[in-house]
């Protein structure tokens, strides 16, 4: 460690790097203390108790009163703090006192005020501990840093793109970064899907120390996530007395770390000792995938642990004493720095449980040591409640958040399964019976197999044909599932049952009746009808005529919105033009042309040689020409206008069809936009923004400022209009480009795996009949579905809305050059 | 003038000493397997990868020449077939490289073959399906191959242009092996084999390769690969400090997007 220096300047060094306020020092006003005050002379007085108590001298509290005193308007407020203080201990009096004259000398009159408030707050919220360390700490830097001046601090929103990026390209994994809400101590916890941190990060000075520290905490928590800490998995069964608390059955099944925590008597001494042994145990992960952060925490977490120490005499409870030991010698990497001794007969010797958590293999182990050492714990430190200290980057251990996420991650599957399900059990019988007698035959009996599993349910017996299913219904069985009544059983007890598969079904959609053709055709004359297949994926075919697809023009939207998008964009509309100008008008040589600009001399050799090897030449093709290369392209670019688009998205989505417009005008390429939205297969609207044919002018114009969110996103249909109006410009390449935000979804039954398949094929339609289609999804979240349905495009995931605008033309120029 | 410009594009080489590769999988074996069935080959897979270097080392093993050209968007059927030229008053007729490689029964190898312009890539068709021959029309004549020859095409599916994309006409014509990013202990084992490094630096070597593969369409066209690896590890090897050795040879040839060099020196932070 000694040869490693910190990446910047420890936090108590950071005096020298700030300017000294003028004056600041020599300003202390007298003012007379408000000596007939009876609420101070009472505190004064029980102050001079309880210090008389601890057996100081007269004229020791004398002088003490004396330096009390002399913080004239503050007098009131010192007195009170110290006589809080005094309760506990009398020691921390005195030196109490000599922090607060340090930070007078230099905090405003006011600003002292707010400190010695906060350290109040400090005391009432988070205990002793935390508000004698925050007094503590006043020398000028941390002072500095109190008076929200530091210019190191670090805004958790301003890097939590860049976060998530770098957790993406570290980990491989996808996680969310969220703020956690509590500004002041209570720090960062991950719910396994989603990593949440604190807002603002001060702690140390400089921005680079602070952000590093925001990795460590983001990078503990990929740990925690991806080595199990949130799942111990161990073989000896949980050591509840009494059975757990009733909980609702799914949410129990999905919710087995609150279980687990809530058989420990004093839970939160539980949460945080496991907490720490996990994290001695996933040092040696860190260090392995991450050792560059891992070297550069040491020195952080040294600083850390300096910035800790307390004064002798605390914590008060043993058992938080045996905690913070044990968290020190973790933040110390194990090394002899372990201030406190627990006077234990060796029994909870931390060095030892330290020693022993570095070896654990999972988390399983841990989990095992922590049953042995609360069990301990009990028997040390009788009766003692812990209070939860602030464990900086390691944060809290979540069961309640980890349990709901489980449940919800649990609950979206068993919902895709219900809607199935119940479709299923619901359906009349058109199949053949087992022992098929009177009723028709249409499809042939398919008995089940032995050693297979198949939900048997109202007599009827189905095949689990996907593997996300079979899970949820795993999961959801047990505890009453969405469908009651059904349970699995092996094929060979199927006793000649026929085979339902959930293909067999012809599907339909709920919404049908409510919304018929006629409905849609309600608004002006302008709209113009069309008719389109929808795929059912179950069934493997195409419900004919299914969509009715109305195109009509977007009503025009008041205000400057084009020339306002432009201006905002100023300077980069220009390089925009200039670069699009380039491709456009970017000289070609054609070779062996009939005339040009030049001798084509590969071409004369060759014809020459020709000759004389008396070949007939092939041509007069002597000559090169500079030319603009034909551009035979049409672009249709197609706005997903539904409801979610609401905000951020829909306005990147104008201005990139602004930025995107500017752009092809100097590029000279044909393209049209069309946006799309709707409600049930009888109303897919299509919305004409600008045709091929149309020019860019005010009506256009008009229309992209009234582009706003609609209803729903049914995105087949939509696309399969967008492939007949490509593939009737005739251009030789045809470009579909879809902006969309996410998953395709119709108020009916066009849902899940439904409208993701649809959407697939639409792509895959686009795709036979000659047109590329890319898609541009605007989202946060990487989602798993998202190669399967671009199978047959190519997509481009922008996770940073405000980046769309500027991303898209570049988008376009790389695709068409 | 035209004549060296022509001639120098292609080496035709045969190869003496073994070139070094380091097989993922069957790859070998299916190479040899078409080649003794007369099945052209298509490598496909991004870039530096050692599609070039599996070639080299094929053509070593099989015992063949190899001709190598490298498509660009001029190249005429002429550059590949062949042409007359005019030397001291004489014409002269010069084979193209595909058609001394068909002569001399070696292995032509069309590297970024959708480079090419497709009335270009036609003049392979006939090559690539069981007929095996080669119009010369300017000669009036037809080459047949002989066994021994081999066509074989390298494409990069990653993130391209629609305009150049390989006809399915063409592309139905070829067995075709995807090449991808080799495991880490076999990448480990190539970059220590190409640039002496010593096994801690190969390591982290790969580590940083898979973090920034792991940023691919979040930002990255492609992540590090192993070509840029083993440039790396040969800065290092020269006295280069990592850090700075890392972001030439990979971080910043991956990308100019400030953003992203900065996530990839955050990324490379925790690393080194
Ligand atoms: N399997 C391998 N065995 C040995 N060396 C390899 C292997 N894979 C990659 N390399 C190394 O990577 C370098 C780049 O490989 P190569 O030039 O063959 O890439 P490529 O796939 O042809 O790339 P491009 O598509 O850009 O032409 C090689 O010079 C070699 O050092
Ligand atoms: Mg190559």
């Amino acid at each position: 460690m000694g040869n490693n220096h910190p990446p910047g300047e420890k936090p108590r060094e950071c005096i020298s790097s700030l300017p000294e306020r003028p004056g600041e020092k020599t300003r202390a006003k007298k003012t007379k203390a408000e000596e007939n005050n009876r609420d101070y002379a009472c505190l004064k007085d029980e102050l001079a108790r309880n210090l008389g108590f601890n057996f100081f001298e007269e004229a020791e509290i004398e002088a003490l009163l004396g330096e009390i005193e002399a913080f004239g308007e503050m007098s009131r407020k010192v007195a009170a703090l110290c006589l809080q203080l005094s309760n506990t201990s009398s020691n921390l009096v005195e030196r109490t006192l000599g922090h607060i004259r340090r930070a007078r000398a230099s905090l405003p009159e006011e600003e002292l005020g707010a400190w010695l408030t906060r350290a109040f707050d400090l005391l009432d919220s988070s205990g002793l501990q935390q508000a004698v360390s925050f007094i503590s700490k006043s020398d000028e830097a941390d002072l500095e840093r109190f008076k929200n001046k530091n210019p190191g601090a670090v805004k958790l929103e301003s890097i939590s793109a860049r976060l998530e990026l770098y957790l993406k390209g570290i980990s491989g994994m996808d996680f969310r970064i969220r703020a956690s809400g509590q500004i002041i101590e209570n720090p960062c916890y991950t719910d396994s899907s989603a990593i949440y941190l604190p807002e603002r990060l001060d702690v140390f000075c400089g921005a680079r120390e602070n952000l590093l520290l925001y990795r460590l905490m983001a990078a503990h928590k990929w740990a925690q996530a991806a080595e199990g800490t949130l799942a111990p998995a161990f073989e000896s069964p949980s050591p509840t007395e009494g059975q757990p608390p009733a909980m609702d059955a799914a949410k129990e099944a999905s919710d087995p770390l609150e279980r687990f925590f809530s058989a420990f008597a004093d839970r939160d001494f539980a949460l945080d000792l496991y907490n720490i042994l996990e994290s001695i145990r996933l040092d040696s992960f860190l260090k392995k995938e991450a050792p560059g952060l891992f070297e550069k925490a040491k020195s952080l977490r040294l600083q850390l642990l300096e910035g800790r120490s307390v004064p002798d005499g605390l914590p008060q409870k043993e058992k938080d004493a045996f905690i913070e030991g044990l968290f020190e010698l973790y933040l110390a990497g194990g090394a002899e720095k372990a201030p406190y001794k627990v006077s234990t007969d060796g029994e909870l010797s931390q060095k030892e449980i330290w020693r022993k958590a570095r070896g654990h293999k999972c988390a399983g182990e841990s989990a095992l040591a922590l049953f042995d050492l609360c069990r301990m714990a009990e028997r040390v430190f009788p009766h003692e409640r812990y209070t939860p200290a602030n464990l900086l980057f390691i944060g809290r251990i979540r069961p309640d958040e980890v349990a709901r996420e489980a449940f919800e991650k649990q609950l979206a599957l068993q919902r895709k399964f219900e809607g199935t399900v119940t479709k299923i059990i619901e359906m009349p019988d058109m199949f053949p019976q087992p022992r098929g007698t009177g009723k028709k035959t249409r499809a042939p009996f398919r008995p089940a197999k032995p050693g297979k599993t198949y939900l048997l349910i109202r007599g009827k017996l189905l095949e689990l044909e996907d593997d996300l299913l079979e899970k949820a219904l795993k999961n959801a069985l047990p505890g009453g599932g969405p469908v009651p009544g059904g349970v699995l059983i092996d094929g060979a007890a199927a006793g000649g049952r026929h085979v339902y598969r959930l293909s067999d079904f012809p599907f339909e959609d709920e919404g049908d009746k409510t919304y018929d053709e006629a409905s849609g055709q309600t608004g002006g004359k302008t709209k113009k009808t069309f008719k389109y297949d929808e795929w059912d994926y179950r069934r493997g075919g195409y419900r004919k005529g299914w969509c009715t697809l109305y195109e009509q023009d977007v009503h025009a939207g008041h205000g400057p919105f084009v020339e306002q998008t432009l201006k905002r964009y100023g300077g980069y509309v220009t390089a925009l033009r200039n670069k699009f100008e380039l491709l456009r008008s970017e000289p070609r040589l054609l070779r062996r042309q009939m005339d040009g600009d030049d001798i084509d001399m590969d071409a004369m050799v060759e014809a020459l040689a020709d000759m004389k090897a008396g070949l007939f030449p092939s041509g007069e093709d002597l000559f090169v020409r500079y030319e603009r290369k034909e551009r035979n392209i049409a672009a249709l670019f197609l706005l997903d206008m539904s409801g979610s688009t609401k905000g951020w998205v829909n306005q990147a989505e104008k201005e990139s069809v602004v930025l995107m417009c500017e752009a092809l005008q100097a590029l000279g390429d044909r393209y049209a936009i069309y946006g799309f939205s709707g409600m049930t297969r009888g109303r897919c609207d299509f919305y004409r923004i600008k045709s091929f044919d149309e020019v860019f002018g005010t009506a256009v114009k008009k229309r992209i400022a009234g582009i706003e969110p609609k209803d729903y996103t049914r995105m087949g249909p939509a696309i399969r209009h967008a492939n007949s109006i490509l593939a009737k410009t005739g251009a030789k390449t045809r470009l579909l480009i879809v902006l969309s935000d996410g998953k395709p979804e119709d108020y009916d039954a066009y849902k899940g795996d439904y409208g993701v398949e649809d959407t697939r094929k639409a792509l895959i339609e686009a795709r036979e009949r000659g047109l590329h289609p890319f898609c541009i999804t605007i989202d946060k979240e990487a989602r798993s579905y998202l190669p399967h349905m671009y199978g047959a495009a190519n997509y481009i995931l922008i996770d940073r809305v405000r980046k769309l605008p500027g991303r898209i033309p570049e988008i376009y120029r790389r695709l068409t050059a | 003038m035209a004549m060296s410009k022509h001639l120098k594009v292609q080496e035709f080489i045969a190869i003496k000493e073994k070139p070094y590769y380091m097989p993922m999988g069957k790859e070998i074996e299916l190479f040899e397997a078409a080649y003794h069935n007369m099945i052209p080959v298509l490598l496909k897979g991004p870039t530096g990868c050692g599609k070039t270097r599996f070639m080299l080392h094929m053509a070593w093993k099989l015992g063949r020449p190899m001709v190598t050209v490298s498509c660009h968007d001029d190249l005429t059927a002429s550059d590949l077939v062949g042409r007359y030229l005019v030397k001291g008053g004489e014409t002269l007729w010069v084979d193209g490289p595909l058609s001394r490689a068909v002569k001399a029964g070696g292995i032509c190898y069309l590297d970024e073959i959708v480079e090419a312009r497709k009335d270009t890539t036609v003049v392979i068709h006939p090559l690539a399906d069981d007929r095996r021959i080669l119009p010369v029309e300017k000669r009036g004549e037809t080459l047949a191959a002989p066994p021994e020859f081999m066509l074989t095409i390298s494409y990069n599916p990653g993130y391209q242009s629609v305009l150049k994309e390989l006809k399915q006409s063409t592309r139905q014509r070829f067995m075709a092996l995807d090449f991808k990013y080799p495991p880490d202990e076999l990448e480990i084992e190539i970059i220590r084999h190409e640039s002496g490094a010593d096994a801690e630096l190969a390591k982290k070597l790969v580590m940083f390769a898979g973090k920034t593969r792991n940023l691919k369409d979040r930002g990255l066209t492609e992540g590090a690969s192993t070509r840029l690896l083993v440039h790396a590890a040969r800065l290092i090897n020269s006295g280069i400090e990592p850090a700075k050795a890392f972001e030439a040879a990979i971080s910043f040839s991956l990308t100019d997007d400030t953003e992203m060099l900065e996530t990839l020196s955050e990324i490379l932070d925790s690393i080194l």
